[in-house]
């Protein structure tokens, strides 16, 4: 056995995909992924009142980063839901009740957990002020209530994981929840990754070595994963082809990290350099350097490979992979003509690779 | 689907170690108390304690073990690690500056981090958040690494940290027994809360040969739901604890019958005890097996009890003896569960344990034992 045999599992089929980031504006849902570049870091917005909306049933003392796993999850199942709303119209056989596997598992990646939530309960209950905390601030202040309100705006009783391996959550998570499916103890799951803006920026700066032109962000992306091409009449909008966390590469420059894209890609995806176009999303710890390195060493394996920087508009944050995939669907949809296939390359401080490649169906297809 | 299952090295993980803050800590096998005079204060302390017990769970291993660090998988299981370090910062925050901004918080896989970067672990890694079920969901995300050949072992970490956060917040919501815990008793009154940290092996080929080096435990299923009724109160009607024993017990292909006893989760919390009771009842029906309850001997170590309480029980039936539930004196009608109350004979078989936290996350396991 090797644990570093990066073989092939059967696709994983994306039903829907959505989320919400941070803006200047404040909170936009996945319609508007892939806007606008950040000209400043992305502030804390209140979120209560969109949560109220989308989600009435969650509490009105769940955190901010609890709000924040809500709306994201919500904006991905709106989007399923209004699928079926539109079949429907011609299918009224076809009922509601389906469009969600009620034995769905949840896997919540998050790289920073309830920062904020669990800011104010210290400064409460440490010197000087020495106070009880509240108790509902208390008892939301867990990293699994986020994954818990989302459970229950889905309505989920299945298992349910908070999953956290520093910058490299959301393909930690990812990459469980295909294991899961492949091993047939699931067939749909909900995957996402949500972390929320940690100012001040120089402690964020500091911790994720982010370069000092790079805005910070937040968000929540989330996919709803199935292991059928089609559920009920209604076609899969995309597919994981394979998510992996490899160790740091023997030759710590480029070099190690382009020689196991190359490997990994042939492994899961044989077909896509030279069938398909490629689109290549650098993750938060692909430095610019890496990422031109990147452009120019995947010329060869991927020659029609399109950057994707979707780091300019979703601003830096541990999950971010999460709402820069979730994108894809939102954004370039309508206008495909054939099938995307896309690999998103991350990096993270221990020199660790995490790879994922997906593909996007044409709306038409 | 692949069986699940996966052998438990005990003998490599004699260093499950849990202190009740203040409470009287039960001579269970395996389970030492930290010398509390010695305790480190802040997140560099935190840090040294879970390297240590760490540090000593690989050194048991076989030589021709430790020097395949590099490919062990790890698994982490916390609810409340990152408050020593928090604490700390923010002591220095407003200690410095009066008016500072926000300390800085460490990510959830602070403690993988470390571990990985201090003994070379280089497989795959994984930190849970799940509240009390936390190191028992990473006993079972471990399980399915090895039955699916992701990793050959598995080392895995329960660890738990007190805080004044916890401490307090606890307090608030008015779930803490002055008295300790009774978990299942007429007069329980709530919570008694302790910390641990525990470190264990998991390996596809248990070596039973040897003594203390090896043990033919074995985790032979488990499974993980979620009871959306309420974030801290479990359904009454047990409903979701008892779907997720009825599905540990399928995935370990074993029915009701087949378990020798159950280690509740058995928090003393007057809610908690009548959902588990039910659900206990509802299904194991009038031949309920014998009910063991920890936590008055090791504390409810939150986050940590998954692994704690697991090492606990492995020590406890390999030394051929069943624990009695500290703390029980009178039955409790409305719940018709009476937990065993004096120490018998170990029998060899099938366990059940439950495992029960904040957020409806509940785990349960089956460990064939003996």
């Amino acid at each position: 056995m090797d644990i570093r045999q990066t073989r092939a599992l059967p696709p994983v089929y994306i039903r829907a995909a959505g989320g919400v980031v941070a803006a200047a504006s404040g909170m936009v849902d996945a319609a508007g992924l892939g806007g606008p570049a950040l000209c400043a870091d992305a502030k804390p917005v209140a979120l209560r009142a969109q949560v109220a909306l989308v989600a009435p049933q969650v509490s009105r003392m769940a955190s901010r980063f609890s709000q924040l796993a809500v709306l994201g999850a919500a904006d991905c199942l709106r989007r399923l839901e209004g699928e079926f709303n539109d079949e429907l119209k011609n299918a009224p056989e076809k009922e509601l009740d389906n469009a969600l596997d009620a034995n769905s598992r949840i896997y919540l990646a998050t790289g920073l957990g309830d920062v904020a939530h669990t800011d104010a309960l210290y400064f409460g209950v440490m010197p000087p002020r020495s106070e009880m905390p509240p108790p509902a601030r208390f008892a939301t202040s867990g990293n699994n209530m986020a994954a818990f309100f989302v459970a229950q705006r889905a309505g989920l009783t299945a298992r349910n994981l908070t999953l956290s391996d520093a910058e490299l959550s959301f393909e930690a998570a990812l990459e469980l929840a295909l294991s899961d499916m492949a091993a047939s103890a699931s067939r749909s799951a909900l995957v996402g990754g949500v972390d929320e803006t940690t100012l001040p920026r120089e402690f964020y700066t500091r911790r994720f070595h982010v370069a000092a032109e790079q805005m910070i962000g937040e968000g929540s992306g989330w996919l709803l994963l199935d292991v059928a091409p089609e559920r009920n009449g209604i076609r899969a909008r995309g597919a994981i082809l394979g998510a992996r966390i490899l160790p740091a590469p023997a030759t710590p420059d480029s070099t190690g990290l382009i020689d196991q894209v190359r490997q990994f890609f042939e492994n899961v995806a044989p077909d896509a350099p030279t069938a398909f176009p490629v689109a290549v999303l650098p993750g938060t710890g692909i430095t610019v350097d890496d990422a031109l390195v990147l452009q120019h060493e995947l010329g060869s394996l991927l020659p029609h490979g399109v950057g994707h920087d979707y780091l300019g508009w979703s601003g830096h944050f541990p999950t971010a992979a999460a709402v820069g995939i979730a994108a894809m669907f939102a954004a370039n949809v309508e206008q495909l003509r054939e099938t995307l296939t896309c690999l998103h390359v991350n990096r993270d401080s221990a020199g660790r690779t995490g790879l994922i490649v997906f593909k996007v169906y044409p709306s038409s297809r | 689907m692949a069986p699940l299952v996966a052998g438990i090295r005990v003998g490599a993980c004699p260093v499950v170690r849990a202190s009740g803050i203040g409470y009287p800590v039960a001579a269970l096998p395996w389970v030492s108390r930290f010398p509390l005079a010695l305790r480190r204060p802040g997140e560099a302390g935190a840090a040294a304690r879970l390297l240590e017990v760490v540090g000593q769970a690989l050194d048991a291993l076989p030589p021709r073990e430790e020097s395949r660090l590099e490919e062990f998988g790890l698994v982490v299981g916390t609810s409340g690690f990152l408050y020593a370090s928090g604490a700390e910062l923010y002591g220095r925050a407003i200690g410095s500056v009066p008016d500072a901004p926000p300390f800085f918080v460490r990510g959830p896989s602070w403690g993988a981090v470390l571990i990985a970067a201090r003994f070379g672990l280089r497989g795959p890694s994984l930190s849970v958040s799940s509240g009390c079920s936390s190191s028992a969901n990473a006993l079972l995300i471990a399980t399915e690494m090895i039955a699916r050949r992701r990793a050959r072992r598995v080392l895995v970490v329960g660890v738990e940290e007190l805080s004044a956060v916890t401490l307090s917040g606890f307090d608030s919501l008015m779930v803490l027994d002055p008295e300790c815990c009774r978990p299942f008793d007429r007069d329980r009154a709530g919570l008694q809360i302790g910390e641990g940290i525990t470190a264990m092996v998991l390996e596809a080929d248990p070596d039973t040969g040897g003594g203390e080096a090896g043990s033919s435990a074995r985790i032979r299923g488990g499974a993980n739901r979620c009871d959306t009724h309420h974030l801290t109160s479990a359904n009454p009607d047990g409903s979701v604890m008892r779907e997720v024993m009825q599905e540990a017990l399928a995935s370990a292909d074993i029915a009701a019958a087949d378990v020798v006893a159950v280690k509740s989760h058995g928090t003393g919390s007057t809610d908690s005890d009548r959902a588990e009771a039910a659900a206990l009842r509802a299904v194991f029906g009038v031949l309920l097996p014998p009910v063991l309850a920890l936590k008055r001997h090791v504390g409810h170590t939150l986050g940590a009890c998954g692994t704690l309480e697991t090492a606990a029980l492995i020590g406890c039936v390999t030394a051929g003896f069943l624990p009695a539930a500290a703390g029980f004196s009178t039955m409790d009608p409305e719940l018709g569960v009476t937990p065993l109350k004096e120490v018998v004979p170990a029998a060899a078989g099938h366990y059940l344990l439950n495992f029960f936290g904040f957020g409806g996350n509940y785990t349960s396991l089956v460990l064939e034992l003996g």
